[in-house]
């Protein structure tokens, strides 16, 4: 299993490091799919099926295919950006370093009583009370009866604002890309259908 | 090692029944094409033509792989392994009876939607990657069209889980013991088929491949063995789409209730005689409709099937709510 | 599985994020690509303590995330879109003069 996570982590963060030095957009896409891939693997060995499924659906199947069409619709052109990497590099070189170094060294010393695994069997009655799995203890459900239990009990006012946001999003995007060319000749289905063909054709004189 | 072996084994067994039968589905297609317009179909090679896919596929495997100096090489010989692969790893949570599937998943269907919206990307890839302008165009429009059916596609099954109350395909087939839910949800049912016909590309759906206007679609630049995949997978998904179909709305590998002295068949027998059904079905309409516009294809994917279903969601939801009948 | 192993994913895919947008500042299309890895990063984070603590807040915020991370692909493609229409360009030197 350790495997599994080694191989889903190194493809991840090595396909994110490809998205953003990838010297074609479209490249970039594919290998922004890949990473979400891994992370659905990631996911998947936590044992949070269902959100690796809908990263999947919701990342892959709609996001990505968004950038992917823009991307080729747009054609833009492959461009030199190599020139000014190494301006900033030292102010925001050391800014990322001091960054990276805070929090892998707080990941390491804040969180490892947590972690009783990496520490064997033997630690974990010193550091940590022994305390109840209440997973295991408690009548199964599936991760969605759980998250659906939640979200639409106590946490119904912030699936709401979910779902308005989706609104806007969807009514701006519409209504942001929508362009009503005048020489463009739509169909008018209904009517077509409700036109009568008696009217329609008239016998002169 | 004897784990691996049996679990090889059983996926071996899923894949060579699944390939003769896309085989035999071509097969299928042109005779029963031939009859409805009324010539012969394939009959030379074997017994009424029964060898033909054997030399179709002989033919394709012996070919020259032309690879175009333009394309992109890596995503052009991606792209039709990708399809291929999707095509082939939906199948491991078919059930095709009672505890008769690769792996039961308790998101099964989740899982087939995810699969099946990741499809998308060797078509799109492939045309990207040939450097050429009807795939390109044919791309697009595939993959515009897979978009907005899955959308409807998604909507409908929502209808349908709330009925089952889960979303684990064992499930489902069980819940539809009483009745078949193409019985209570058969507008559903209709638009479902509707919708399978525009997420696999077939006609009358089958803009993506417009022989009049795209010469082939998004595959015009490849030949031999790279063609033969992605038209296996093609046929692989509509095979698929239409066991989905079947577990989804007629039960799956319940037996027909008027044909109760067939009982003793075996339960993969009725998942594939309701597959068969809408196989015949995606046939018979290829034979019989003109293809439809982009407009007009796009109008019915957003605004006929999309309200439609959304408003059989609210229907079916409210229903099962104020009468209690939630699983 | 442990905590510390995906955190650190999670941590890593942010950071990568991170300096996307500040090596990618002129392609404005790989700066969004760059939000969708941040917000990946914190998804994974978040969904990471969700099953550390056994808490169902993390799975139902990173839902949540997740629909804020497809509206605002969303609305960032279309005004690229509208904008590529219109200026024919959409190289951030020439966005940020803004004149017409």
């Amino acid at each position: 299993m350790n495997l599994f996570l080694a191989a889903f982590a190194a493809l991840g963060i090595s396909s994110s490091i490809m998205v953003i030095r990838a010297n074609n957009p479209v490249y970039s896409v594919l290998y922004l799919i890949l990473v979400f891939v891994n992370v659905s693997g990631i996911l998947i060995l936590q044992g949070l099926d269902f959100f690796a499924m809908i990263f999947l659906v919701v990342y892959v199947g709609a996001i990505a295919v968004l950038f992917l069409f823009v991307v080729m619709m747009l054609n833009i052109k492959v461009e030199e950006k190599q020139e000014s990497m190494l301006r900033y590099l030292p102010v925001g070189g050391g800014i990322g370093l001091i960054f990276f170094l805070e929090v892998v060294i707080g990941l390491d010393k804040e969180f490892v009583p947590l972690n009783l695994l990496s520490l064997g069997p033997s630690y974990e009655s010193e550091i940590l009370p022994e305390y109840l799995h209440w997973g295991e203890t408690l009548a199964q459900k599936t991760g969605i009866e759980a998250i659906g239990q939640v979200i639409y009990t106590y946490y119904f006012y912030y699936f709401f604002m979910a779902s308005f946001i989706l609104l806007v999003a969807m009514i701006g995007a519409i209504l942001l890309t929508l362009h009503n060319d005048p020489k463009v000749k739509r169909q008018e289905v209904f009517e077509q259908n409700a036109r009568e063909f008696s009217r329609t054709i008239q016998k002169a004189s | 090692m004897s784990y691996f072996l049996g679990v090889l084994l059983k996926i071996l067994g899923l894949v060579v029944p699944l390939l003769l039968g896309i085989a035999f589905m071509v097969l299928a297609e042109r005779k029963v094409m031939g009859s409805i317009q009324r010539r012969k179909g394939p009959n030379v090679v074997g017994v009424f033509g029964i060898l033909q896919p054997i030399a179709d596929g002989l033919k394709l495997m012996v070919k020259e792989t032309v690879l175009p100096s333009n394309a992109n090489l890596m995503i052009f010989l991606a792209a039709p392994v990708l399809t291929f692969m999707l095509a082939l790893i939906s199948w491991s949570v078919i059930p095709f009876g009672d505890g008769l599937v690769l792996c039961d998943l308790n998101i099964g269907v989740l899982y087939l939607f995810a699969v099946s919206s990741l499809g998308v990307y060797g078509v799109i890839m492939a045309g990207w990657s040939s450097n050429s302008k009807y795939a390109f165009l044919g791309a697009l429009r595939s993959t515009a069209q897979m978009v907005s059916y899955e959308v409807s596609l998604g909507l409908i099954l929502i209808s349908t889980l709330i009925f089952a109350g889960s979303l684990n395909f064992t499930e489902i087939v069980e819940s539809q013991k009483e009745v078949w839910f193409a019985v209570p949800l058969f507008p559903l049912f209709i638009m479902f088929f509707i919708s399978c016909l525009a997420e696999t590309n077939r006609a009358p759906f089958d803009l993506p491949e417009a022989e009049a206007e795209l010469v082939a679609g998004y595959n015009v630049e490849y030949s031999s063995m790279a063609f033969a995949l992605f038209f296996l997978g093609e046929y692989g998904n509509m095979i698929l789409m239409c066991t989905f179909c079947s577990i989804m709305f007629l039960g799956g590998w319940l037996p027909l209730p008027i044909l109760s002295s067939f009982d003793f068949m075996p339960p993969g027998f009725w998942l594939g005689l309701k597959a068969a059904f809408f196989l015949f079905g995606f046939i018979w309409v290829r034979a019989s409709f003109p293809r439809y516009r982009y407009d007009q294809l796009m109008r019915l994917g957003w605004k006929v099937f999309l309200p439609l279903s959304l408003a059989w969601v609210f229907f079916v939801s409210g229903l099962m709510i104020g009468n209690d009948w939630l699983p | 599985m442990s905590l510390i192993h995906s955190l650190h994913v999670s941590f890593v895919v942010f950071l990568l994020g991170l300096v996307g947008i500040y090596l990618n500042r002129k392609n404005i299309i790989l700066v969004l690509m760059s939000i969708e890895l941040m917000l990946l990063g914190i998804n994974l984070n978040l969904l990471s303590f969700s099953v550390s603590l056994d808490d169902l807040l993390g799975q139902v915020f990173a839902l949540f995330i997740l629909t804020v991370a497809a509206a605002e692909s969303a609305i960032g493609l279309a005004i690229l879109v509208i904008y590529f229409r219109l200026r024919g360009t959409i190289d951030i030197e020439f966005i940020r003069l803004m004149k017409g």
